[in-house]
């Protein structure tokens, strides 16, 4: 269990304003980086790792910005709060499972951060509102150079950054951003536009990273290369895509809201009367209703109900969050009343019909 | 017929080259692999030092050409640095230090094209300095969007779209006044 007191406020990323929140969620980059020599984690001893975890915690004295912020040895979290930091997406899957001499650093703003022995020695990473991935993408790039100043990549002219995997050789980026897309999925051009994505040499994974599942009309895209493609172009393509893409939500969204204006209001005050009445709900469900709202939201109905407060409301629904607020954990059934109450009172307060 | 994107039911990574068929209690199961996982699968394995797989499997494949028979090669590679032997990347795709890249080069360029279709790096160096990279935005794209906004009479979009012009054109021409 950790004592340091900001560690419940690693969630405030999803407060902060950004652009196109109406469909972007969130913007990151994260870099793979290794140390040379030293086995990657899955092969290293116990002393490689703790090895790899001095010579990081050294660097990080040099750098303001993360020595200033939070640090936890993974096993020293309890899993609760391993959850929660993979609920806000600050960790992975495999890093929530725990692990010797694995470790995780977060600047105090929790714009950038690093996992420490996850797949490889580093995994750096940063993380912004919105639709920002150049501002993620040179966060990201101004981290790595101080890092770098302190240690020594393990890097060929030719390859470029020596990855575990050879699917993140060369730069090591992988830029994504999260989106929400209910105008496209409802009317099924969704299907053809994501299969269209690899074209793109772009790639969706799933609402918590690679292996997860969607949920809601959630959508996780990011860059399939890392080699022979420079960070620039990288995340130029992003931009270009997914600006198209918010185009052509943009654009669903007026048409259904000129020509289905009655069946999309009716399903979203439905969705209302659901969140602010039930006695029970499944996190999948409070998900779903509550990318309903975002009609609402875009339309000006709700009097202070933002983007970004639905987003994190999103996040709030999950498992760990619940619990975490709860102070311990809780049976699936029981959190689905927790869930259902928490809305109810939530929503209550955010949402004041302006009709 | 060989499916033209059929991908490997073992590795899921390759191209299927060899598709097997087993005849299990009167069903009948099919199996479609890459030349490298069929080399591993057991009707395939070497128990007989005299038959010659690569004769074998070129027998069978004709599309698969060149390149897969270069793969049926297992080669018994270990690396120097970390002793992780080449079978082991072969199961796992994850390579045991960075010394593995020299130790296994020749193999490892051909999976290298294969999920980037590129083998040279061309992004940062460790020497380079930390430039800020800005996209090649322009003025005009948004101002088309702002048009379709407001044609779409979706006003709370146009405002926020207009904020951003004003952001950009003000950014490239200093205030004068």
């Amino acid at each position: 269990m950790t004592t340091d007191k900001r560690f419940a406020l690693s969630d405030q990323w999803m407060d902060r304003e950004g652009p196109e929140q109406h469909v972007v969620v969130s913007s990151r980059a994260r870099y793979a980086r290794n140390l040379p020599r030293i086995p990657f984690p899955a092969r290293a001893s116990a002393e490689e790792l703790q090895t790899v975890v001095k010579q990081v915690t050294n660097a990080v004295d040099t750098i303001p910005i993360l020595k200033d912020g939070m640090h936890f040895s993974i096993n020293d979290l309890v899993s609760l709060e391993r959850n929660y930091l993979k609920e806000n997406h600050l960790i992975s899957t495999e890093m929530e499972k725990g692990g010797q001499g694995r470790a995780m650093f977060l600047s105090s703003d929790i714009t950038v951060g690093m996992m420490v022995n996850e797949e490889d020695h580093l995994r750096i990473f940063s993380l912004l509102s919105g639709f920002q991935p150049f501002d993620a993408l040179n966060a990201l790039i101004e981290l790595e150079a101080q890092l770098s100043e302190a240690i020594d990549f393990a890097y060929s002219t030719h390859y470029g950054y020596l990855t575990a995997c050879p699917t993140n050789t060369g730069t090591g980026l992988r830029a994504s951003v999260m989106l929400h897309l209910p105008g496209l999925s409802a009317t099924k051009q969704l299907h053809s536009i994501l299969k269209a994505m690899p074209r793109h040499g772009l790639t969706m994974r799933g609402f918590y990273g690679e292996n997860s599942d969607n949920m809601g009309d959630f959508y996780q895209l990011s860059n399939e290369v890392t080699l022979g493609i420079t960070e620039q172009q990288i995340v130029q393509r992003i931009h270009e895509v997914i600006e198209d893409l918010v185009k052509k939500e943009e654009a669903v969204r007026s048409k259904l809201y000129g020509v289905r204006m009655g069946a999309v209001e009716d399903e979203m005050w439905r969705a209302f009367g659901l969140l602010t009445n039930a006695r029970a709900m499944s996190s999948q469900e409070a998900v779903i209703l509550l990318g309903k709202l975002r009609y609402g939201i875009d339309q000006g109905t709700f009097a202070s109900l933002t983007h970004q407060a639905l987003n994190r409301l999103i996040i709030e629904v999950q498992p760990g969050h619940l619990q975490y607020s709860r102070g311990g954990e809780v049976g699936e059934q029981a959190r689905d009343w927790l869930r259902a109450d928490y809305l109810r009172r939530t929503l209550t307060d955010l949402i004041t019909p302006s009709e | 017929m060989l499916g033209k994107h059929q991908i490997c039911m073992q590795c899921q990574l390759n191209q299927a080259a060899v598709k097997l068929t087993k005849l299990v209690k009167g069903t009948v199961e099919e199996l479609w692999l890459c030349p490298d996982c069929a080399a591993r699968h057991s009707p395939f394995q070497k128990k007989n030092p005299t038959i010659n797989l690569n004769a074998l499997l070129s027998g069978i494949l004709s599309q698969a050409g060149e390149e897969a028979e270069a793969a049926i090669e297992q080669p018994d590679l270990t690396c120097p640095t970390c002793g992780m032997p080449y079978a082991s990347y072969r199961t796992t795709l994850l390579l045991g230090c960075s010394d593995c890249y020299e130790a296994f080069e020749t193999h490892l360029v051909n999976d290298l094209r294969k999920f980037h279709g590129e083998t040279v790096h061309l992004g940062r160096s460790p020497r380079d300095p930390a430039m800020p990279v800005t996209p090649q935005r322009n003025a005009a794209e948004l101002r088309r969007r702002l048009d379709n906004a407001i044609a779409a009479e979706n006003f709370e979009l146009a405002a926020k779209l207009r904020d951003e012009i004003r952001l950009i054109t003000d950014s490239e021409v200093p205030n004068q006044s």
